[in-house]
């Protein structure tokens, strides 16, 4: 338990089904290591119900439909009756713009870990001006997209591992014989997986997941179904070497983009060895001589061929691999950053329901340059202050231009503030 | 799809009646899908216009909240989500019809053309609109605004716009069957007992003791406002009064409308609502308001003015546009009632306000105020003087009798002339300087003439607001000045013939029960 952190009622709706389903699990249970008191809405056990309206034909879209709304008025109504500090969603989670709207009024904050692509789904655009926060696993142009439909805070939040789940296993003969193989991949047949594979044959190849061709009965692993989160755990360490190969969205075999994946993290903590495509923030995260990266296929044809025959190096690499997980990228040292993110200087909650303002703590303009991150105009004027600057509109308005150039778009935001407190001092709403 | 994004952050009677501009953009080809920008606790009324797609809600009480400091952290992040909200579309048309600061900024960051008022590139304010620039002066300068709101906004999109075609809408607002009533029994009266600012507020005794005298008479009265009504409220309890103070959404006001015969109310939204509606109405400008500008746009509806004393000779201010509504007496509404549903003549003093009636005006497309009980001479000619002279300069209108003889004439066209020389300035600095010190020369000439008289003076405003609009290089600039002072020299007529009448009036015996400034 952290002892540094106000104990928070979290309410956490789960996904469906679906990849974000035990990210959700892993982070609710990260919330309760941190000393939080837990609400987990496990709707997962409402997916059956979910399938057997897809039975109904033409309004099998609007039942599911309204079953999601169901389980999001539930969330938050749940919510509302515990008196929650916090609603964490993630991608997927049933959730409402309504029932979003409810909970801000009742004073209760929301926030959304994006887990996924915002390239490859849109369902995003239409909620995430109405959450608190959203948290997003990708770097770059994301979070400008993001707060282009309207997110009023947008934080980069890599995915992370469970060491309860993720970790070194004892693996029994039979599994092994299952589960392992001299080289691994574990993922669904995205187009750029398929396509890898086909033209770069690798021999003792075990592919587990579904929607792979199925005439790859030699690789594919019974039949392409599904692999449970400790299914995962098992092939991850009977395997000498996984191939961790991100999908792509843009025709790429390997394409370099912008997050890192669960199954990174993962590895790492089962003290496995992984050789892993190149993403734009994987430095960051782990350096070379913790996980092997490829970024062609050349590169990919020559690891496999240097790590195949040198074990010592692979056991080394893990080790270290794992170590790193362990003291950066766990879900417990996530959420640790999420809830400072959301409560800086672990702030009361206000529960009034007219709740505008969180904590009368001082501001500065730290706190400012996060809440632009990913906004390089206003990342920019915001350079010319000190983080330690005391965030005060004044501040910022002494900077403005005053009619001798043409303002930015970040100067011109600032004028708008100055401007809208103006006007609230005219009006009697601002007290000068 | 062409997108429009107007920008609407003002009150409930505002946004109904720019519900008609909304729809001359779309009648003239320059938006297809319409965004409305408008603060949050207008939602619901934004929602009731046909013309609107799509909503922009600002929330005051989220980006106002904590921008004095004092508590929590600046909202750094909510205002750029603000201004990503309203650059993610492409807009090809963007219409500002707020006139604040923070209006101006929205607008200079939505995009780099707009109509209405915004911001250059420097910060330096902008109209871009004669129309808007009309608006943004009499501001200033209210008594002497001569058009109705309704009329300003749609001209600034289509001049020719007929008169039904301005007339505002409101979702399923067709009004409902309404009996022909011959008296008093069973008149069912919808009586508001507030407006927004209490500057244009008719007193609740005033308004309670009207209440008692109709239910006198055998009215039936449902009585609204947006406040619940105090304990020491003035109104009788009455099984023919019903009190819906603070109990109504706008649906339900528009519900109301359609089920009543007729309303009374001050300036305010719900009058507004009425007169989408076609619901007749009875209404007491004041304060803030005046019925030139703000009258319901519908015909036949009965505002009560109280004049502004001296007005003619009032040096203009923006704080001060009629006298407090608390002027206008009860029997004076009752009176107005009675002509307004039973046709009945009226004769009462009227030294401290006239009653006029609204009416298409049949020269220039528009709502015009005909005086049906007392009247306000002088001032009522200036305005029939100024509205021809703003038609005629701005509103593409004709003008058949040019004549550059009257001193306010000759000074625009002189100011017309100075503009086109340097128009045509020769590469030379040295000349061009002489030609445009030349040009300031006769705009203070000019500025100076408009300013010795109160009327004039939102003419002084707009060429003042015109001039620093023009965009483009010198000769552009030149060009466009030229072009605008010659056109108010061919209209400057109607303002020499105004300041003739005054002249004679001056000396011309006065009834005593006419209000005469």
């Amino acid at each position: 338990m952290d002892m540094r952190l106000p104990q928070r009622t979290i309410v956490v709706p789960t996904p469906l089904y679906g990849g974000s389903l035990p990210i959700a699990y892993h982070a609710a249970s990260a919330f309760e290591q941190l000393g939080n008191n837990v609400h987990v809405l496990p709707f997962d056990s409402a997916y059956s119900l979910y399938e057997l309206f897809g039975g109904v034909g033409a309004m099998a879209p609007r039942l599911k439909g309204r079953l999601a709304e169901l389980l999001a008025d539930f969330a938050c109504e749940t919510a509302i009756a515990l008196h929650a500090d916090l609603v964490w969603y993630t991608a997927q989670s049933p959730v409402t713009v309504a029932a979003l709207q409810r909970l801000r009024e009742a004073g209760i904050t929301t926030a959304l870990w994006f887990v996924e692509d915002v390239r490859r789904f849109d369902y995003w655009r239409h909620i995430v001006a109405d959450f608190d926060c959203v948290y997003t696993i990708q770097v770059g142009d994301a979070a400008e997209a993001l707060r282009q439909h309207g997110a009023r805070k947008v934080v980069y939040l890599p995915m992370a591992a469970n060491p309860a789940l993720h970790r070194p296993l004892t693996i029994a003969d039979a599994d092994r014989l299952r589960y392992g193989a001299p080289v691994s991949f574990v993922g669904a047949g995205y187009p750029n997986r398929v396509a890898l594979f086909e033209r770069l044959p690798i021999p003792d190849l075990k592919i587990w997941g579904n929607d792979w061709p199925t005439e790859w009965n030699s690789r594919l692993q019974e039949n392409g179904r599904r692999v449970t989160s400790e299914e995962t755990a098992l092939i991850y360490n009977a395997s000498k070497i996984n191939l961790n190969l991100h999908s792509a969205v843009n025709g790429e075999l390997l394409m370099r983009g912008d997050f890192v994946n669960p199954r990174t993290f993962e590895i790492a903590a089962c003290g496995a060895f992984q050789l892993v495509n190149d993403q734009a923030p994987l430095a960051d995260l782990f350096d070379d001589s913790e996980v092997a990266v490829v970024r062609s296929l050349q590169d990919l044809v020559s690891a496999l061929e240097r790590f195949s025959k040198d074990e010592g190096m692979r056991s080394a690499m893990a080790e270290r691999a794992r170590q790193r997980v362990l003291r950066e990228h766990t879900y417990v040292q996530r959420m640790r950053a999420a809830l400072e993110a959301l409560f800086p200087n672990h702030g009361t909650v206000d529960r009034s329901p007219q709740k505008a303002a969180r904590s009368t703590a001082l501001y500065t303009m730290r706190d400012l340059k996060d809440a632009a991150w990913g906004d390089a105009d206003m990342q920019e004027f915001l350079s010319q202050f000190a983080d330690n600057e005391r965030a005060a509109l004044d501040t910022l308005v002494s900077k403005l231009p005053n009619g001798t150039r043409s303002m930015t778009r970040a100067e011109m935001i600032v004028l708008l503030m100055k401007e809208f407190r103006q006007w609230g001092v005219d009006k009697g709403v601002i007290v000068a | 799809m062409k997108r429009a994004l107007v920008i609407a952050i003002t009150r409930l009677g505002d946004l109904i009646q720019i519900e008609p501009m909304l729809r001359a953009l779309k009648a003239a080809g320059r938006a297809e899908h319409i965004t409305l920008l408008v603060e949050r606790s207008f939602v619901e009324i934004a929602s009731e216009l046909p013309s609107v797609d799509d909503l922009q809600v600002v929330d005051f009480a989220k980006i106002l909240g904590t921008l004095n400091g004092s508590s929590g952290v600046l909202p750094v992040a909510d205002y750029m989500a603000l201004s990503h909200a309203i650059v993610r579309e492409k807009h090809a048309t963007l219409v500002n019809v707020t006139h604040t600061r923070p209006s101006m900024v929205l607008a200079a960051l939505a995009g780099e053309d707009s109509i209405g008022v915004t911001l250059d590139p420097e910060g330096h304010q902008v109209v871009n609109n004669s129309w808007l620039q009309y608006f943004f002066a009499t501001n200033l300068a209210r008594p002497w605004c001569s058009f109705n709101l309704v009329d300003i906004y749609v001209n600034a999109i289509t001049p020719q716009t007929r008169f039904a075609d301005r007339k505002p809408q409101l979702l399923d607002s067709a009004p409902g069957q309404r009996a022909v009533r011959r008296d008093w029994q069973g008149l069912k009266v919808l009586l508001h007992a507030g407006a927004s600012q209490s500057d244009k507020q008719w007193p609740e005794h005033s308004v309670g003791e009207l209440a008692k005298a109709l239910l006198d008479r055998g009215a039936s009265i449902a009585l609204i406002g947006a406040r619940r009504l105090e304990s020491n409220h003035p109104f009788p309890t009455h099984a023919r009064l019903q009190d819906l103070t603070g109990r109504t959404s706008v649906r339900d006001v528009i519900e109301l409308c359609r089920q009543a015969d007729v309303m009374v109310s001050a300036d305010s939204g719900p009058v507004h609502i009425a007169a989408a509606t076609r619901l007749p109405l009875v209404v007491i400008e004041g304060g803030s308001a005046h019925a030139f500008e703000t009258a319901p746009y519908d015909l036949n509806a009965l505002v009560l003015q109280p004049h502004l004393s001296d007005v003619t000779k009032r040096i203009p201010s923006k704080s001060v546009t009629s006298a407090p509504a608390e002027v206008v007496p009860v029997t004076a509404v009752l009176a107005a009632l009675e002509l307004r549903m039973f046709g009945e003549p009226i004769a009462l003093p009227t030294r401290e306000y006239t009653i006029y009636e609204t009416r298409e005006d049949r020269n220039v497309p528009g709502l015009m105020l005909a005086p049906v009980v007392g009247t306000h001479r002088a001032y009522e000619s200036w305005q029939r003087r100024l509205r021809r002279f703003w038609s005629q300069a701005i509103g593409g209108e004709a003008s058949l009798n040019a004549s550059v003889e009257g001193e306010i004439a000759r000074l625009f066209s002189d100011c017309a002339q100075q503009a086109q020389r340097v128009s045509r300035a020769a590469s030379s600095v040295a000349t061009l300087q002489a030609r445009a010190n030349a040009l300031s020369a006769a705009e203070r000439n000019l500025q100076a003439r408009l300013l010795r008289q109160p009327a004039l003076h939102h003419v002084a405003q707009f060429l003042q607001i015109a001039r620093s609009s023009v965009q483009g290089d010198v000769a552009r600039q030149a060009d466009a000045l030229a072009a605008l002072y010659s056109a108010c020299s061919m209209a400057a007529d109607a303002l020499d013939k105004a300041n003739s009448e005054m002249i004679n009036m001056t000396y011309r015996n006065t009834p005593s029960l006419e209000g005469v400034a």
